[in-house]
């Protein structure tokens, strides 16, 4: 079924997305552009760009980890000495556990602190 | 005296706990994601006409979103009566966050009542208790069919909202239903999360409106929505029941202004049950 995104023509901005439409509502607003898509626009992965007036992928999401912020941050630089005084082994033995103290609170987005 | 009181004829029932583990009953997703389950029945014959129907989902076993029908009938011949109740997760833990619907629609004495449900993560677990409320509550009308709008079963989701790239600014509507087909008294809004477990702190503010595209009139505005960076899950889940006035052949679209532009986190997933 086809889909419909009608933006004002002048700036690109999306007013609304639809599954049909109505030359009434439509053609009588000369502000008013539409463009049809073959199929339903999933927002999760589309986004519109009003500078081409189109949809274009989204971003994937980028996130830091916790784990780095240990070992790069200025905030843990305490951590860093005791870190850089271990073996091989146990390096990795401690990143380890505390990835699993972690669990889901790991990652981070890159705007948030490096502090939980 | 309590003014909150029931009438004298009023009865009420909760169904599906399961008292040996203080929660309510296993209904489990198929192993196939995105696949309905099998029905498990949480009564066999209800005990007198349910006016309301309070539906109470509990913390499933993994965090995925999931789908939820509430069924009538037989079984082999389950009728579905709620139609793809939306439970989301923010996919790191496995907790659902009070999401509750209440409906006022009828089930009539000595009804079979069932569940099944299909998860974003095949053979996911759902805890389920139902409580049926009878005629004689204060009550609004009672109806008798919920309509599901934006549900997406090939994700066990919703339908994405963007608000857009400018902050604390209305995005463009996305249509719902195109054209309803009864008169809708009562509208339930449920926010999926979109699995998203790293969330930005922000706020939202959305609107509901009816109307042909690019000429819509809002007839809720501004409900507003939020998220903690900390919980990591767009909140409320489920709003209460909305009374509503909207038209047979009405359609419905909506929209949303969001106070950050982050391209993945200013995202979420709406559901629209109408009551008609």
């Amino acid at each position: 079924m086809p889909y419909f995104a009608i933006y004002e023509t002048a700036s690109g901005n999306l007013i609304s997305i639809a599954e049909s439409r109505s030359i009434d509502d439509f053609d009588l607003r000369p502000t008013l552009s539409i463009t049809e898509y073959a199929n339903r626009i999933d927002l999760s992965n589309k986004m519109w760009d009003e500078s081409i007036a189109d949809f274009i992928n989204r971003p994937a999401k980028v996130l830091s980890d916790r784990v780095d912020d240990l070992l790069l941050s200025s905030d843990y630089t305490l951590f860093q000495r005791v870190y850089n005084s271990l073996g091989p082994l146990d390096k990795q033995d401690l990143l380890d556990e505390i990835a699993k103290l972690l669990g889901g609170q790991r990652y981070r987005n890159t705007t948030e602190g490096t502090r939980l | 005296m309590p003014t909150f009181a029931a009438y004298s004829t009023s009865r009420n029932e909760t169904d599906g706990s399961d008292t040996s583990a203080s929660r309510g009953t296993a209904i489990t997703a198929n192993a196939s994601s995105d696949t309905k389950g099998t029905y498990t029945q949480l009564i066999a014959s209800t005990p007198f006409d349910a006016a309301w129907v309070w539906v109470l989902p509990q913390d499933s076993d993994d965090s995925t979103d999931m789908l939820l029908d509430i069924s009538v009938g037989a079984a082999a011949s389950e009728q579905v009566v709620l139609s793809n109740l939306l439970i989301t997760s923010h996919g790191q833990a496995s907790i659902v966050h009070g999401a509750q619907y209440m409906f006022p629609i009828e089930i009539a004495a000595g009804s079979r009542v069932s569940a099944r449900v299909q998860g974003s993560l095949g053979s996911d677990v759902l805890y389920l208790s139902v409580v049926l409320f009878g005629r004689g509550y204060a009550s609004a009308e009672t109806l008798s069919i919920v309509d599901t709008w934006g549900d997406d079963t090939t994700n066990s989701d919703g339908t994405s909202i963007d608000p857009g790239g400018t902050a604390n600014t209305k995005g463009s509507y996305v249509q719902f239903v195109a054209s309803t087909t009864r008169p809708i008294r009562f509208l339930i809004i449920a926010i999926g999360n979109q699995l998203n477990s790293v969330r930005s702190s922000c706020n939202w503010l959305l609107d509901v409106a009816v109307g042909a595209a690019a000429s819509e009139q809002i007839i809720l505005s501004n409900y507003p929505v939020n998220c903690s960076a900390s919980d990591d899950i767009v909140l409320p889940q489920t709003s209460q029941l909305i009374p509503v006035d909207i038209p047979a052949g009405s359609r419905i679209a909506v929209r949303s202004q969001c106070s950050i532009t982050n391209a993945t986190d200013r995202i979420f997933d709406v559901v629209l049950y109408g009551v008609g």
